[in-house]
């Protein structure tokens, strides 16, 4: 009966395949057909001619270039790592403090954290501009990671709370009678096996901070130090969409994440299932 | 160990410190993005920022880019950086800054936000007053635009920079193959006839492929606009007050449900019925666009940025591009001539900037014939009439020379939107009603009724 099934099965996970990857199909056609075409009727599908400027623009390194897109992604991985490391830091240190510690008021703080969660970001927006201004912090990267760690941490602590949960309090015992500290426990014992979870985290946090766009555009001025997602929201004008520009740009900007998701896949998988049987 | 313990926390939290610390050398000196707070004294640069909307617009960046090159050639000590983003998210950030006094010592935009943006400061308004250089000077007739640039009474921009106004472009070839002169359209109903012969089943396959006019159907915000600057706006004088959209802008003067916009709309749906006439379905202006450069559509109406546009999707259509003045109206038995829209891009200056002086005399030179020059190829018309208006130009730029004639001649003076602070809810009430009349095929006197109880409650 399961046998006789199989081949549904695999025409269903095709199709639900092929639902998923399409609009990043049709991102990479878009991007290399001529603007003539991106609209043409009847629709074509694939380009009938090859049109690579919107790559060569995207990529042009000269001091006179049109745009300054690896610029942009430089600010975008140098921003990104920088709220992944801080946000690591500290939501292992708070998550694993509201794992482990007992003390009065645990849980109130830990949904305090997830309470900021659930305040739009647009609501934040001026509140959070104001505090950047006054701290000197506008148009500074440094300004921007303390922004998007403040919508990475919460969350993020909640993610390794439930990771540290997942191993058992008999290993930090254990560690203590061979004479190991808190800290060293921590650091020696508990983060090397809850890896995957810090991978997941990682990455939610670096995916967060790469895709961001409101703050960005908000809290950074200088052309040179806009971040990807702001400089392709750039490439729609007031009265025109540089679609080849657009789609070269966003498939530039999602090659990173797709070969770094392809790297991390085996942590990933492991990650997300970590906690789940005890 | 407990003391071990707490030694090693310690050290954690001091290296946690230092991070930051060093993290925090990553941040800029000057982050306030008013960059004139920064001071001069001696021989600091003085340091400028210009916030503009069209910065990501590539003709408007190149223009401003060498704008800014050049005025650094004879100003070495003042430094002008430029600060902006896409057009749809600009307003926001502007927003944003204004509430936090951190926008640009320059701002440039349309005159219809000067009010709407001078007022979030509250009554001593976020930007500077410039009668005192404007009134009585040259300014204040040599600039197409300038009078616009009013709150009021008093001048709040400088009309330095250039304009646009709307027409009707036209493809020659498909005019020739349906024997339309194009100067025997100078009315709607001309524009409507034309509009029908020009729709037609080009290669015999029953099916129409080629229309009249491409508008914009659908959620833009073209879906009022490109109807009431060729229909209403002439015969009502106004679809939000009338008169002109001018003041007194109080509830009770609200006129868009007035005989006239309500013929106006029955009109414009009229039109959009025709499947002649127009395309069927909905559609943005970009594939307005893109239809009329495909030959889809033999009418497009368009500003001069238009031309460039065109120029720059496929230069052969150039020789096939003819434009036309909008056309005047016919309603009950009077003509209204055509009152559409200028788009001048207008420069403020504001109260918090530092240098305020500097920032006045680098948009007072936007308007010398040499800056002007660089200005004329952002795609728009460069707003001094003394630059404009000669033979050179006009040779040079035929097209865009037609707009300045229009202007002079063809058009009634311009109807601007209302400049008042609630302009974005009826603007947005004006849209929903659009999509009701437009996209939804209601009936336009009751659409019209609803929004124009809700436009004085925006009003109230």
């Amino acid at each position: 009966m399961r046998t006789k099934n199989m081949p549904l099965v695999y025409i269903a996970a095709v199709l639900l395949s092929l639902f998923a990857v399409a609009p990043f199909i049709w991102m990479i056609l878009t991007s290399i057909k001529p603007q003539a075409e991106i609209y043409s009727k009847p629709l074509s599908y694939l380009p009938n001619e090859l049109n690579l400027q919107g790559y060569k623009s995207m990529l042009d390194v000269r001091a006179d270039a049109n745009l300054n897109f690896i610029q942009w992604f430089k600010n975008t991985a140098f921003v990104s790592l920088l709220t992944t490391v801080l946000s690591l830091v500290v939501s292992a240190l708070g998550g694993y403090a509201m794992s482990r510690f007992r003390f009065r008021g645990r849980m109130t703080v830990g949904y305090v954290i997830l309470l900021t969660q659930m305040l739009p970001g647009s609501l934040l927006i001026i509140p959070l501009y104001l505090i950047m201004k006054d701290y000197h912090l506008l148009n500074s990267y440094f300004g921007l990671v303390i922004a998007y760690a403040t919508v990475a941490v919460p969350f993020c602590t909640w993610m390794l709370k439930g990771y540290f949960d997942s191993v058992s309090t008999a290993i930090d015992e254990a560690a203590s009678i061979d004479g190991a500290g808190r800290w060293t426990t921590f650091v020696k014992v508990i983060l090397p096996l809850t890896l995957p979870g810090l991978v997941v985290t990682a990455v939610f946090s670096f995916l967060t901070s790469w895709n961001e766009f409101m703050f960005a555009q908000t809290f950074i001025t200088d052309y040179d130090k806009w971040t990807l997602s702001v400089g392709i929201a750039s490439f729609q004008g007031q009265y025109v969409v540089n679609w080849d520009y657009l789609m070269a740009g966003s498939v530039l900007t999602t090659l990173p994440i797709v070969i770094a998701f392809w790297l991390l896949q085996k942590h990933l998988v492991s990650g997300m299932t970590a906690g789940a049987v005890k | 160990m407990a003391q071990r313990s707490a030694r090693k926390w310690t050290m954690a939290v001091a290296a946690g410190l230092l991070g930051a610390t060093a993290l925090t050398g990553c941040s800029n000196g000057s982050s306030d993005s008013n960059s004139s707070a920064n001071g001069a004294s001696g021989t600091e640069k003085i340091k400028l920022s210009f916030e503009t909307s069209v910065y990501a617009e590539a003709p408007h960046k190149k223009a401003i880019d060498a704008l800014i090159q050049k005025y650094n050639e004879a100003n070495p000590n003042v430094e002008i950086t430029v600060h902006g983003t896409d057009y749809e998210n600009f307003w926001d950030k502007l927003t944003t800054e204004i509430i936090a006094g951190t926008q640009g010592d320059i701002v440039q935009v349309y005159p219809e936000n000067i009010a709407t943006y001078n007022a979030l400061q509250g009554d001593q308004g976020a930007f500077v007053n410039l009668d005192d250089k404007i009134k009585g000077t040259d300014l204040e007739t040599g600039l197409v635009g300038q009078d616009l640039s009013k709150v009021n009474g008093s001048y709040y921009a400088l009309s330095s920079y250039a304009w646009g106004s709307t027409g009707i472009f036209y493809r020659k070839s498909l005019f020739q193959q349906a024997g339309i002169d194009p100067a025997s359209i100078r009315t709607l109903d001309d524009f409507k006839a034309a509009a029908i012969k020009l729709g037609m089943d080009t290669n015999g396959d029953g099916t129409m492929d080629q229309y009249g006019f491409s508008s914009v159907v659908g959620s833009h915000p073209f879906v009022s606009s490109e109807w009431y600057r060729l229909v209403a706006r002439p015969v009502s004088g106004g679809v939000f007050f009338g008169d002109g959209e001018a003041g007194p802008y109080t509830a009770d003067r609200i006129n868009v449900n007035s005989p006239a916009n309500v013929w106006a709309a029955e009109w414009w749906q009229d039109l959009m019925e025709n499947p002649q006439a127009t395309p069927p379905g909905t559609r943005d202006k970009k594939v307005s666009r893109e239809m009329f450069w495909n030959g889809q559509a033999a009418m497009v109406m368009d500003g001069p940025w238009f031309i460039g546009m065109t120029k720059e999707r496929d230069e052969s259509l150039m020789d096939d591009l003819g434009l036309i003045a909008q056309p005047s109206v016919v309603y009950e038995g009077q003509t209204y001539q055509p009152n559409p829209h200028n788009y001048p891009l207008v420069s403020m200056i504001s109260k918090n900037s530092k240098h305020q002086e500097e920032a006045w005399k680098f948009i007072e030179w936007m308007a010398s014939p040499e800056a002007q020059e660089i200005i004329s190829g952002s795609g728009m018309i460069p707003s001094s009439k003394a630059y404009a208006g000669t033979e050179a130009y006009a040779q040079e730029n035929p097209l865009a020379a037609q707009f300045f004639d229009f202007q002079n001649n063809a058009y009634a003076p311009a109807v601007m939107d209302p400049p008042i602070a609630e302009l974005g809810t009826l603007n947005q009430i004006l849209i929903n009603a659009a999509q009701d009349m437009f996209v939804a095929k209601q009936d336009a006197q009751t659409v019209l009724d609803k929004a124009a109880d809700e436009m004085k409650k925006a009003m109230n």
